[in-house]
């Protein structure tokens, strides 16, 4: 039996620290297009950036976006600012989905 | 206590300065998920994250000055107690190269100093594999 691989891309950096991050999200935003699985994990600085428009055009596109809930709350962000589509969780949650059977996981 | 192990195996690669972010939080917040999720888990340390666990660093941090009479862990006793936690299932390995380049060959008992090609090794053996941060 073939397992369906999925896109797990783990964004650790807010977009002033590197230009490449909206182009990791471009990357997610292609492979979903592609017709695959993507998950777009926001965490460390990264969970600053969860209103910017690359985020939305994820969430557009149909990949799942989720934001730590750690690092929103060691940065004073407040879980009720985030937008409709970003889900909040934690290292229990990433960690299912790194060992879930099929994932390609990316650190950026 | 962690959860019996069910066969799949995770590297983790931790590579970069381990103060410039909060990566090493990240990095160990992830290795306690894996082992309690019953995964046998290996960190590896690159680069600057080789200094993480030399014996000069004392078992609590220098004090906090607003408060006093807390104690904060320093990463080589967190990384002690998680090693002694997880039973088994964590292995913390330390870059020979990288550590004897940065001067941090005097690593804790703890953990493993291993030669760099078997960073290639282990990521390809295990199950799943990723790299945090970049040289």
């Amino acid at each position: 039996m073939s397992v369906v691989r999925s896109y797990l891309l783990v964004e650790s950096r807010a977009e002033q620290e590197s230009p490449d991050v909206p182009r990791f999200f471009e990357l997610g935003t292609g492979l979903r297009r592609a017709g695959h699985p993507v998950t777009v994990f926001l965490i460390q600085n990264a969970v600053i950036g969860a209103r910017a428009p690359a985020v939305t055009s994820l969430v557009d596109a149909g990949v799942e976006v989720w934001a730590d809930e750690s690092s929103v709350r060691t940065r004073g962000l407040l879980p009720e600012d985030y937008p409709e589509g970003v889900r909040l969780g934690g290292m229990p949650n990433l960690v299912s989905m790194l060992m879930a059977a099929g994932c390609v996981p990316v650190w950026h | 206590m962690a959860a019996p192990a069910d066969g799949r195996s995770l590297f983790l690669g931790l590579i970069g300065a381990p103060y410039e972010s909060d990566l090493f939080t990240t990095a160990v917040r992830m290795a306690e998920e894996a082992v309690r999720q019953g995964h046998q888990t290996t960190l590896w340390t690159c680069g600057y994250s080789t200094a993480l666990t030399v014996t000069g660093l004392a078992p609590t941090k220098p004090r906090n000055l607003t408060e006093w009479d807390r104690d904060y862990p320093s990463s080589a006793a967190l990384a002690t107690h998680l090693i002694d936690w997880s039973a088994g299932r964590l292995a913390w390995l330390v870059c020979r190269y990288c550590a004897e380049e940065r001067g941090a060959s005097a690593q804790i008992p703890a953990v493993r100093i291993r030669p760099p090609y078997e960073f290639v090794e282990r990521s390809r053996a295990a199950d799943v594999s990723l790299v945090l941060g970049t040289k």
